[in-house]
């Protein structure tokens, strides 16, 4: 069956989250952007608050067992009101991913009541020479009695310094290559953990973003996650899984800046009309509407692969690509239909679109993607 | 490595004496979409690749540690006759063209990531 409209429950919980985004995140997120050095805490608390941070973990641990449509509805209507704030949600998806897939129920026991509780997490795979490349990664995973001592450097880690635990890949034996890398959860009050916060970056603002230094940290036996060699498995498995969120970010944002320009369009005159009556101004609300749409349509289809345990790799890449890039097309012309309105700092359209640029970098560049869906052509 | 853990599947079903089809079915997928896994043309998830180390009765790191972890003892290399034959060309070429052939051969495994 193909499913175009959400259920009835699903419409619920969308109508529910569209009003906490619009009274309390999109207020707060205005804040936090203007903020010279915003307070990383503040957002991931009010998410917490009102029970965002957990849409995956299942009922049986105090979550609510979100499908992957489900969550994916959720992410749009926060992206709407503020990607940074739905970025903050989605890293804790990650983290939490590899033990949905091959957690012990001791691991999810422990971990997964974290973000019920008002916690994030964070996933942190990126270093300093291994971005796009995952499998080169140079942060080590030494054996030792009772664990693993880590050691290495993690780039550009979301919610790092907030996180209350970390998933970490690391490589256990270099001269295994990829069958060498492993994940291990590791807390946020870790000894030899340091984090450094990375500050003024262009966009997604209202969430925090980190340098991670592990500086021999033990992890206990137990905080391996799946079994040994197969970290490479579950970090590709768990980026195709996520690309469709952060696809569902971008649609949220489109839709954002479609909504602002429009209002826009109708209300402000030129040449004794609304500009909206004006075709080239039309045309172009109309192509900013399609690619919105054919977006989530993306997203939809491959979270619903997802849900029914499909191949999901290339659909997950299609609804990413896609969507970052229609985020970062109506979100620019948004801007264009504002005119000199859009281009000040206290109109929601500037953030959007510097929000819209880190779609297209996080979670691998277009370039990625476009390799990606080729590989699986 | 997608493509290694094909290969590896490749022959360890037909260890086990099994068809594509055969083995499709045991696992409950397609013949095409088990002709993918092979192929390393679809990523296999670790569910599945558990469910098919089960089958074949393989421990899943069988499946895992590819000649990319042999890649410091490469003899076993020249049992292949395809890499034989590949190395036999690539020894008449002068340096600058083996160069080539080398950037090529990245650029594929890049590729396939």
């Amino acid at each position: 069956m193909i499913a175009f409209e959400p259920t009835p429950v699903q419409e619920e919980i969308r109508a529910r989250v569209r009003n906490v985004a619009r009274d309390v995140i999109a207020p707060l997120a205005r804040e936090l952007d203007a903020a010279p050095a915003p307070d990383p805490r503040r957002m991931p608390e009010v998410l917490a608050a009102h029970g965002l941070t957990c849409l995956l973990v299942p009922e049986e641990f105090g979550g609510p067992g979100y499908d992957n449509v489900t969550a994916a509805l959720v992410l749009e209507e926060i992206a709407a009101a503020c990607a940074g704030a739905a970025s903050i949600v989605a890293a804790t998806m990650h983290a939490m991913a590899p033990l949905l897939i091959a957690g012990t129920n001791a691991q999810r026991a422990r971990y997964f009541p974290l973000p019920v509780r008002g916690g994030v997490a964070a996933f942190a795979l990126s270093e300093p020479r291994a971005g796009s490349d995952a499998g080169a990664l140079a942060t080590s995973a030494r054996p030792t009695e009772g664990g693993y001592i880590l050691e290495g450097q993690k780039s550009f880690v979301f919610n790092a310094g907030v996180a209350g635990f970390y998933t970490v890949f690391a490589t256990s034996d270099p001269r295994k290559g990829k069958a060498g890398i492993n994940a291990y959860l590791v807390p946020g009050d870790a000894r030899g953990l340091a984090v450094t916060e990375i500050h003024d970056k262009l966009g997604l603002r209202t969430s925090t973003t980190g340098e991670l230094l592990l500086d021999r940290v033990f992890v206990a036996a137990d905080g391996l996650i799946g079994h040994p060699g197969t970290g490479y498995l579950l970090l590709t498995q768990t980026l195709d899984w996520g690309r469709a969120f952060f696809g569902a970010i971008g649609v949220g944002l489109a839709r954002a800046a479609l909504e602002a320009a429009l209002a826009h369009a109708r209300q402000r005159e030129q040449f004794g009309r609304p500009i909206i009556k004006h075709q080239e101004v039309s045309f172009l609300l109309a192509d900013m509407a399609i690619r919105i749409d054919a977006a989530r349509l993306l997203v939809w289809r491959a979270c619903r692969l997802m849900d029914r345990e499909e191949d999901f790799t290339a659909a997950s890449s299609m609804a990413k690509l896609f969507a970052s890039e229609a985020a970062r097309y109506v979100c620019g012309n948004a801007i264009l239909i504002l005119g000199r309105e859009g281009y000040v700092r206290r109109n929601a359209v500037e953030k959007y679109y510097r929000d819209a640029k880190a779609l297209e970098i996080v979670e691998g560049t277009s370039q990625i993607q476009r390799m990606i869906i080729a590989s699986q052509l | 490595m997608y493509r290694e853990i094909g290969r590896k599947i490749q022959k360890a079903r037909e260890e086990a004496g099994l068809s594509q089809e055969e083995l499709a079915a045991r696992l409950g997928c397609t013949q095409a979409a088990l002709s993918n896994y092979e192929l390393g043309k679809r990523r296999l998830y670790l569910s599945q690749l558990e469910r098919i180390s089960q089958v074949l009765g393989k421990p899943i790191t069988y499946f895992l540690e590819t000649r990319e972890h042999e890649r410091d003892k490469p003899a076993h290399l020249l049992e292949d006759p395809l890499l034989l034959a590949i190395l036999r060309g690539a020894a008449e070429l002068s340096e600058e063209e083996r160069r080539c052939v080398l950037a090529f051969i990245e650029f594929k495994r890049g590729y396939g990531r």
